[in-house]
């Protein structure tokens, strides 16, 4: 039989054959096609062209999609901050991520026991006597009371929202309760339970410490004051007078925020406290010898306190001092204890992974030779310093977050958040002689491993910052950046939050990175941390991590979730289509224009006249306004120190929205609304 | 077969394959790191100097690495500690170039064909290298890719370097005069040394894998011409308190170039804070002193710096302290566009 009369007969292989032969060619060519459509999509989304084409990999493992969401069913424990009981015996960690208080035997690392609590435990403190303890619920703007003889909880007192550090008086009668997202410190008298007091405290108050003479009680904020448009940052700590439980004192420390941590010494009247120094004033150009930011210690000297000063050694009560070295940076400093003779002090870097080791006499004489004024601002500046006083360097992996000591005095207790672990320092060696394993998840998921990036500073150069330096709780720090090279002095930057930003792309006030794969990829290396680009499969759990950030408790938001009065008259206002005469207002000038929920952005550039003079461009990323009220300052360079700024000062022509017609008391509805969204 | 049979035959199996498996590691050299040197020896032209890879244990396992080059110098081992790269002359008379060889011998290649000698090459973190090259006097540091073999120049002052290194920061370290400098692998960001550098210490060179440092992303377009240098505050020195110029004592700023030969760029005003902003031509010898109101020249750098195409550098001061990180304040100067001073060439 011939080939021809084989492929004739029957009529069916005839037809297979035909439409192999044409099919082959067509479906080889969609294939090519589509080959090409990817590469030019993924080199589009990443920016490099480093990256194979792998669906996978971005549209379900990072959960854009989340019907895959596989990695949010594991639950780690994350454990940020310690106890340790008066015997000695029992270590209390709060596990943030599972919400409980974790009940550890010290000598042998077993857990007795995990005591639920509610969402996010943040800060733990114990009675005088051990047997009640003090759990801060970030999320649940509460404090749980617990029993720790029965291992079970006694009750829930209210406080503001976002419950981070507190402390308890020296007599046990009173706690304090620094509310980092209300911006207050709630002081409960514990016997009725009852809030005495709401104090208004610097922005984001965070740690809080009684000093043990029942005076005066010190609380950290993490962000600053607001400042005028491009000057220097100024943190407060909040110095409150424990007998008549008002704010005696606010001490402003300039050029200096994220103040995490504090510590009372012992033996002297001194706090320290933990601080960034960043240099957002400054073009990005460089990162070497901190030019983007430094990472040190606020000294207070608690005796002069009432002179208050305003100048990193100005006065007598404050002076600033450095933990990086020359070379070598020691990223986000959070968390201080002193030995029980306050010879030594120890400094936790979650962004290094170390524990700095402080010889306090050192770092006083350094200050008694440096004559205030000119040069206390020099040391406060200088790299060169630590290796005066910082005695060692303790590696600590995992993200060390609070320390807290034994009663002896023989152990600090470190809480390595990412790695689920305590670690035991030995204060006569200074070493880590011990790992206590909590006995978290094994698996390490996409995120977290994302999160461990995020919090780790060992890919930007020299180490001297992490993501989350510039977004502490994946938030933002507050300010203004001059970040790439396009004109020095020019297109500033406002921080932009992290929480909830998925479906929000595209990102950056010019809407120049259509995804985050791009934006930390090879942006984050060239104009950032100078080193060098994530590999793929980094940069994806990285992606993976920063989408899985959530929204925090919108603390102006009701329970019940209905408006106000106010609010409900704001959101009449934000869907106005005439104005106060009775005109229509432009489609492109209503807010839900541009504003549309749920996310509050059309994710387009618009040019609503704030362009100004430092800008280049005049249309910006319309940003989402979801939980807007928490992320201040406002407008893409934050020139905007308040949400009504934005209309009173810097919308006159009506172009951002139609504002003129409005009254003050309108307006302030207006923001009443905007801060439940 | 019985039960003890197959775990005979088993054991068997297994101890030949151990056997196998111990010839084969020795062989291969595995987990042994061999000790890398060059050693001279005579040949009828003359002295010639080969690389040798000896095994510390087994002074008779030495191998000759280079047997067909005449001359081998400042040998280097890869991160991984697999790969070898020298300097080296194919014949006596030729110029001195890079090549690469692999610890056991196998793969010599050369690596640079340039028209000067080429000497102490270092591996880049991006798995290029940075070596020196000689052409007509002075030298220059140039960097050749990892893919592309590309050779680019990445120094442009005009002393003679020398002690090139790699630090463990992955930036570049050389020495010009006394001082001992550093810069990135794409030739930004020259700066005068902070840390301690990562000299070579003479001890003996081992084909062993070592911490890889850090890789940079430039910024540098070679498209542009060029480059953004900003100071924060001229007053601010490292001299002797008291003998730092008074404040508003400085007028000028003045720039000169050394292409073709040494003249005056321009003059840029300094701002009351002692602030300038300017834009000079890059991959040109810069030098820069500040001017007195009466037009006295008050201080002068005394080595010639450079901006890469695109690099946008700043500095504290003139002289500034090498462990002060800078203030954060806004620059007056930086409220306005550069005063830019463009080559009369």
């Amino acid at each position: 039989m011939t080939i021809g009369a084989w492929v004739r007969r029957p009529r069916w292989r005839r037809l297979v054959l035909v439409a192999l032969a044409v099919g082959t060619p067509a479906a080889a060519a969609v294939a090519i096609r589509a080959h090409h459509w990817a590469t030019a999509h993924v080199e589009m989304m990443t920016g490099d062209p480093r990256w194979e084409p792998n669906c996978a990999a971005c549209h379900l493992g990072a959960g854009i999609r989340p019907t895959l969401g596989w990695h949010h069913e594991v639950r780690y424990l994350s454990p940020l901050n310690l106890a340790v009981s008066p015997d000695g015996r029992l270590l209390y960690a709060t596990a943030s991520e599972s919400d409980a208080l974790l009940v550890i035997e010290a000598g042998s690392g077993r857990r007795v026991a995990a005591i639920p609590v509610g969402s996010r435990p943040h800060g733990v403190c114990l009675s005088a006597d051990g047997k009640t303890s003090y759990v801060t619920n970030r999320w649940s703007a509460s404090v749980s009371v617990l029993d720790l003889e029965r291992l079970v909880p006694l009750r829930t007192l209210a406080v503001g929202s976002g419950p981070a550090g507190l402390a308890l008086s020296p007599d046990g009668r009173m706690l304090y309760v620094a509310n980092s997202f209300s911006d207050d410190i709630s002081v409960l008298e514990l016997e009725s339970g009852r809030e005495l007091r709401r104090l208004l405290a610097g922005r984001r108050p965070f740690d809080v410490a009684a000093a043990p003479d029942g005076k005066r009680v010190y609380v950290t904020n993490l962000l600053s004051d607001p400042v005028p448009f491009r000057a220097p940052p100024v943190t407060e700590l909040t110095v409150i007078d424990a007998e008549r439980q008002v704010v005696a004192e606010r001490v402003r420390f300039p050029n200096a925020h994220l103040m995490e941590g504090i510590a009372l010494a012992p033996n002297r009247p001194l706090a320290l406290a933990t601080m960034v120094r960043p240099k957002n004033l400054l073009p990005a150009v460089q990162v070497a010898r901190g030019w983007m930011l430094t990472n040190g210690l606020g000294l207070v000297s608690l005796d002069h306190l009432g002179s208050t000063a305003t100048s990193p050694g100005g006065g007598a009560a404050c002076a600033a001092v450095l933990l990086d070295q020359v070379d070598a940076f020691y990223a986000d400093p959070c968390d201080a204890v002193f030995t029980r003779d306050g010879s030594k002090a120890y400094i936790s870097h979650s962004g290094a992974d170390a524990i700095s080791v402080v010889d306090v006499s050192r770092l006083l004489a350094l200050l008694r030779e440096t004559p205030e004024g000119a040069a206390r601002e020099r040391l406060a500046d200088d790299l060169g310093a630590s290796r005066c006083f910082v005695t060692r360097r303790i590696p600590a992996a995992g993200c060390p977050k609070g320390l807290a000591l034994s009663p002896d005095g023989r152990y600090v207790y470190v809480a390595a958040e990412l790695a689920d672990r305590i670690l035991v320092i030995a204060t006569d060696r200074d070493t880590v002689v011990r790992t206590i394993d909590l006995g978290g998840p094994r698996e390490e998921t996409l995120v977290r491993r994302g999160a461990r990036l995020f919090h780790r500073a060992s890919h930007t150069f020299e180490g001297q910052f992490s993501c989350r330096s510039c977004h502490p709780d994946g938030h933002v720090d507050g300010l203004s950046y001059d970040l790439e090279p396009d004109g020095l002095g020019r297109n500033l930057v406002d921080n932009r939050t992290l929480q909830g930003i998925r479906d929000t792309a595209p990102f950056k006030w010019s809407g120049v990175s259509p995804s985050l794969y791009r934006q930390c990829g090879i942006r984050f290396a060239a104009f950032i941390t100078r080193g060098e680009r994530f590999a793929p499969d980094d940069l994806n759990a990285l992606v993976a991590y920063i989408l899985s950030i959530p929204r925090i408790p919108n603390p102006n938001r009701r329970l019940d979730g209905r408006f106000t009065e106010p609010q409900e008259r704001g959101r009449v206002l934000f869907e106005r289509t005439m104005d106060k005469k009775g005109h229509s207002i432009p489609p492109t000038n209503r807010c839900p224009t541009c504003h549309p929920p749920a996310l509050f952005t059309d994710k387009q550039k618009h040019d609503v006249g704030t362009g100004f003079e430092t800008d280049t461009l005049r249309e910006f990323d319309t940003p989402q306004l979801t939980d807007v009220a928490l992320a201040p300052p406002y407008l893409h360079d934050g020139r905007a120190a308040t949400l009504e700024e934005i209309w009173t000062r810097f919308g006159t022509t009506d172009r951002h929205g139609v504002v003129n017609d409005l009254s003050k008391q309108q307006l302030n509805d207006l923001i009443e609304y905007l801060s439940t969204l | 077969m019985g039960k003890a049979r197959w775990l005979t035959a088993f054991m068997a199996a297994s101890a030949s394959g151990a056997l196998a498996l111990s010839w084969w590691s020795r062989s291969s050299g595995a987990g042994v790191a061999p000790l890398i040197s060059v050693e001279t020896g005579a040949v009828s032209s003359g002295l010639q100097s080969y690389l040798v890879a000896a095994v510390a244990s087994d002074s008779s396992a030495a191998t000759v690495l280079t047997p067909e080059l005449a001359a081998v110098k400042d040998p280097e081992v890869s991160f991984d500690g697999q790969r070898i790269l020298f300097a080296g002359q194919r014949a006596p008379k030729d110029t001195w170039q890079i090549w690469e060889v692999r610890h056991d011998g196998k793969r010599l290649r050369q690596r640079t064909d340039e028209r000067f000698d080429c000497s102490e090459p270092h591996y880049l973190a991006d798995g290029g290298f940075v070596f020196r090259g000689q052409r007509e006097g002075s030298g220059a540091l140039y960097t050749c890719g990892p893919e592309d073999g590309r050779v680019t120049r990445i120094t442009f002052n005009r002393e003679p370097l020398a002690e090139t290194g790699v630090d463990g920061d992955g930036r570049i370290t050389f020495s010009m005069g006394m001082k001992r400098f550093t810069v990135n692998p794409d030739g930004t960001g020259i700066a005068l040394l902070t840390g301690l550098s990562a000299a070579r210490d003479g001890r003996p060179l081992v084909a062993a894998p070592r911490p890889r440092p850090m890789g940079h992303t430039s910024i540098v377009d070679e498209t542009k011409s060029t480059g953004l240098l900003f100071g924060l505050n001229a007053y601010k020195t490292d001299r002797a308190e008291g003998s730092a110029p008074p404040a508003g004592s400085l007028a000028k700023v003045r720039v000169w170039s050394a292409l073709p030969e040494e003249h005056p760029l321009g003059d840029a005003p300094l701002e009351p804070d002692g602030s300038f902003y300017l834009e000079v031509p890059a991959d040109t010898p810069l030098r820069l002193q500040t001017v007195t109101s009466g037009g006295e020249v008050a201080a002068e750098m005394t080595t010639w710096i450079w901006v890469r195409p695109n690099e946008s550098r700043g500095c504290i001061g003139c002289h500034e302290e090498r462990s002060l990180a800078p203030e954060n304040r806004l620059p007056q100067a930086l409220t306005k566009p550069p005063v830019a001073l463009r080559s009369a060439s």
